[in-house]
């Protein structure tokens, strides 16, 4: 924080404590957990033992002896298909054909959680049993395994531009190198759950998605209903990034155990089944090439990657495993050629920025394996190549240069780097600092909102938003009370609920601010017309020389009060004036709009243990104007932790002999506790975009794991190429090196 | 195992209450299902994410891996108790302040950890202090930094007292 207030100001920057601090910080937010619904049931999931083969027999006659037994429902009975489970193939809710070690087969419906996940316990399932497959190469390399029909893998994805043959035959320097990146899990703390009951054929799902909207009309989908017919609430929700976007398979299961018990259901997902049955991050196994002259000028890349996507994938855009660094810099040449190679493991999907920070791990670890090898600074071999704009066209705003170039002043890289071999080592503790960049994209779309204010004054906004914990709600209040001119503490919210709001993207994909919010601002510009023309006549003065500032109508220029917007209100005889508006941005013929970051990390690495701590780190960003710096700031940190648990602990351990989980446990999948993280420190670039605030959610973890990486091999001299780094790799070369 | 029931009395948020409970139940779904506070929340169920922190006769503990029974008798304090006449205490406005708290699922943990460890320090925390004290809170949104800033700032405003 005190990063942001240090810094000179051109005009005043927006810092508000969230517009629901309070109840979350009282315990009386209601997450879906908490709700208590009359007559309620609980369901249990029971799932595939085997990895991969066809469920012949389900034995329900011990379970239904449970105490408390009210339902099964599995395979055998309900084929309904989760069409947003798996973009290419069927995925059924309840798999007849099953693809990994806890694919769901069935749920158990019972009176209290307790006799629900006693009973779940005691089906037995029979299976035929299919070859399977636990990794990249066997899957490849197997041509009796059909985890679908169809194929089993996607791609080629080719993205390509330039001549890099050519490139690669006439650069003076080539480089060759091979990284990885694990399996990981989105772990939001809250894990999985959903709650559904019918009213006749109208269906209700207070749900922890991501987006109401997307959630309701998912499920109205795969339901076979009209979209009207369903209502999703979702007021609280313990984060996702990623793995609650939309409709979820339980939100299916608890509609469906509903549907068949004519009581509310609650699915509820254990962490270990949060683990197993909620997707997580692909792995990636990445081949490149990068070619560059003396001077460090990069002329070309090459990326060739296969990527883990175990047994189905959610992931939005067909083979886009990698993507992002094209965006980085400016090249003669790109050559990239991605596979999705599905195993029998647990499915991948989003994970905040889903393709970001694994891409970006490779190149930008390569960049500096590149400014070594030429004896060039990392921060100028960066400031050589940046992107200034894209191959074909130009971007609507880039802060690029001034995140790299503020950043590395602000974090003193000058007077902290030097040479690995001349970093010294004290008492046995290596330190050393790094740096990598990262862009991504920001996009414009179909906003909704519902603006107005009423005869006391207040200000109301509504929009269909969830806020997961981005702070959504909370922007879309400050945009509509900065736009009208009245206080945010007399602004109110509504949100989260398909029935009260319209229609808002849902928190994925970076989209909120700038698809809902564009619309919320354009209803206040037109809310603030309409109070202005009723103080023209209130007062005789023309409405271009009002205007309103802190709920007060005031004239131009001389800044005297004239009245409040309260008076305002109850001299135009309106109870309440309402804006509904519906915005469509587009970006021009040629235009990108992008958002940049360059991060700064210096850690100790004990030579002894291995040990790598994170003792400082800086993020400069680009993401246009900051709607509310105090959130923003939190929202860039956050990303930083993630991608901190990302470099140094997380991975998930896929089993070797039927790729089931081993470590589904926050006991054994180790997320970043507050004793790995350091001081961060956040700036934002004064860019002014055409189209107003760009995204943020999304990048901040894209740089964080090569800029740790680099640091690492400025302590030591030795270059780590896995993610997570593991202490034994680099105990293993500093050896060696002796 | 065969449910059996327990009368189980102790002190929640100050006041003396009593339930009849199933033995196999853990303190935190009981204090959320019987007694409808659902400050506390679950997020792992196994003493790893400490989501579920309340106040057992002044110490912070992980309701989800203690058995109701195990409370009998003794006092147990949830973020719901913390408030002053429905105002949040000085440690909570701290944390809405500092914007300690993103989706805040794990905030009434971290509130109630902070409070355990203020209460039972007898002087100002340094930072490696209280990191330490609170690694048993996971905040996955990645507040830290922010949380840090709330407790050190409360035990600082305390000992100024
Ligand atoms: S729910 Fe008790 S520690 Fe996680
Ligand atoms: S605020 Fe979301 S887990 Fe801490």
């Amino acid at each position: 924080m005190e990063a942001v207030m240090e810094r000179q100001r051109e005009k005043p920057h927006v810092s508000e404590p969230r517009i629901d601090a309070r109840e979350r910080a009282m315990g009386l937010a209601k997450y879906t957990a908490d709700w208590q619904v009359k007559d309620m049931l609980y369901a249990r999931i029971f799932t595939s033992t085997v990895p991969h083969g066809f469920v012949k027999g389900i034995d329900s006659s011990e379970a239904a002896k449970t105490p408390g037994f009210v339902d099964i429902v599995s395979c055998l009975d309900d084929s309904t298909v989760w069409q947003a489970g798996e973009r290419e193939h069927e995925r059924r809710v309840f798999a007849d054909h099953v693809r990994f070690v806890g694919d769901c087969i069935g749920a158990v419906t019972a009176t209290t959680r307790i006799a629900a996940r006693k009973a779940a316990s005691l089906v037995g399932v029979q299976y035929e049993e299919l070859p399977a497959s636990f990794t990249i190469e066997s899957t490849l390399g197997n041509s009796q395994l059909k985890i679908w029909d169809n194929g089993n893998f996607l791609g080629p994805l080719k993205f390509e531009y330039g001549d890099s043959e050519e490139e690669f035959s006439k650069s003076q320097v080539v480089l060759e190198r091979h990284y990885s990146t694990s399996r990981l899990h989105n772990v939001p703390l809250e894990p999985a759950i959903s709650i559904a009951w019918w009213d006749g054929d109208n269906l209700t799902v207070v749900a922890a998605t991501q987006s109401v909207h997307g959630c309701r009309n998912g499920i109205a989908k795969d339901l076979g209903l009209e979209p009207e017919k369903v209502r999703v609430i979702g007021y609280y929700k313990g984060g996702g990034f990623g793995n609650k976007i939309n409709s979820m398979n339980y939100d299916l299961i608890a509609a469906i155990c509903s549907r068949r018990t004519g009581k509310p259901v609650m699915v509820e997902y254990s962490r270990e089944d949060e683990f197993i049955n909620v997707h997580g991050r692909w792995s990636t196994d990445q081949d490149l090439r990068m070619a560059a002259d003396r001077a460090g000028k990069i002329n070309a890349v090459e990326v060739k990657a296969k990527c883990d996507i175990g047994a189905y994938t959610r992931h939005i855009k067909r083979g886009h495993f990698i993507e992002g660094p094209e965006h980085y810099y400016s090249t003669e040449a790109w050559n990239a050629e991605i596979y999705g190679v599905y195993t029998n493991t647990p499915a991948t999907g989003h994970m905040r920025a889903p393709p970001g920070p694994q891409s970006a791990f490779s190149v930008e670890s390569m960049v500096d394996e590149l400014a070594h090898e030429l004896g060039i600074d990392p921060v100028d071999m960066r400031l050589k190549n940046f992107i200034r704009n894209p191959p074909s066209g130009r971007f609507t705003s880039n802060g690029f240069e001034e995140c790299i170039i503020k950043g590395a002043e602000e974090f003193g890289w000058k007077q902290r780097w030097k040479r690995p071999e001349k970093q010294r080592n004290k008492s046995g503790i290596a330190t050393g600092v790094g740096v990598a960049i990262g862009s991504w994209h920001s996009g414009l779309g179909h906003g909704e909102a519902i603006v107005s204010v009423d005869s006391s004054g207040t200000l109301e906004v509504n929009t269909g938003v969830v806020d997961i914990g981005t702070g959504a709600k909370t922007t879309m209040a400050l945009i509509a009370s900065g736009e009208v001119g009245i206080p945010y503490a007399d602004t109110r919210v509504i949100w989260g609920d398909t029935e009260t709001s319209p229609y808002s993207v849902g928190e994925s994909g970076s989209r909120t601010t700038g698809f809902t919010g564009t619309a919320v601002r354009e209803a206040s510009r037109q809310l603030k017309a309409d109070l202005l023309l009723i103080g023209e006549k209130l007062h005789g003065i023309s409405s271009s020389k009002l205007e309103i500032k802190e709920g007060n109508l005031i004239r131009s220029g001389n800044g005297s009060v004239l009245s409040s917007v309260r008076e305002l209100m109850q001299a135009s005889g309106n109870g309440r004036i309402t804006k509904s508006v519906t915005t469509e941005p587009t970006l021009k013929e040629g235009e990108e709009r992008f958002v940049f970051a360059a991060h700064f990390a210096e850690v100790a690495v004990d030579l002894e243990t291995g040990e790598v701590k994170l003792t400082d780190y800086l993020a400069y960003h680009d993401s246009g104007e900051i709607v509310n710096r105090l959130t923003a700031e939190s929202q860039v940190q956050g990303g930083i932790v993630m991608g901190i648990g990302m470099a140094l602990t997380e991975k998930l351990l896929i089993s070797k002999t039927d790729g089931s989980i081993e470590n589904p446990s926050l006991l054994l999948y180790r997320i970043p506790n507050m004793t790995q993280i350091p001081k961060i420190k956040v700036f934002f670039t004064d860019t002014v975009d055409p189209y107003g605030p760009k995204s943020l959610g999304e990048i901040p973890i894209i740089p964080v794991t090569a800029a740790i990486g680099n640091a690492i091999f400025n302590a030591t001299g030795v270059r780590l190429r896995n993610l997570p780094f593991s202490r034994e790799e680099l105990l293993g070369e500093l050896k060696d090196r002796k | 195992m065969e449910a059996q029931t327990f009368e189980l009395k102790f002190k929640l948020n100050g006041k003396e209450v009593n339930a009849l409970v199933d033995t196999r139940e853990t303190l935190l779904d009981v204090i959320r299902d019987t007694f409808g506070l659902t400050g506390a929340k679950k997020g792992c169920d196994e003493a790893a994410c400490g989501a579920c922190s309340v106040l057992f006769n002044g110490h912070a503990v992980c309701s989800c891996t203690m058995l109701a029974a195990e409370a009998h008798g003794g006092s147990i304090v949830t973020v719901e108790g913390l408030s002053v006449n429905g105002e949040p205490a000085s440690l909570q406005k701290a944390f809405m302040e500092s914007d300690a708290l993103q989706c805040g699922f794990c905030t009434s943990g971290q509130i109630i950890a902070a409070a355990s460890l203020l209460d039972n320090a007898d002087r100002e925390l340094d930072d490696n202090e209280i990191r330490e004290g609170m690694s048993g809170n996971v905040c996955r949104c990645g507040a830290y930094n922010k949380i840090l800033h709330a407790v050190s700032e409360t035990s600082r405003k305390r000992k100024a007292k």
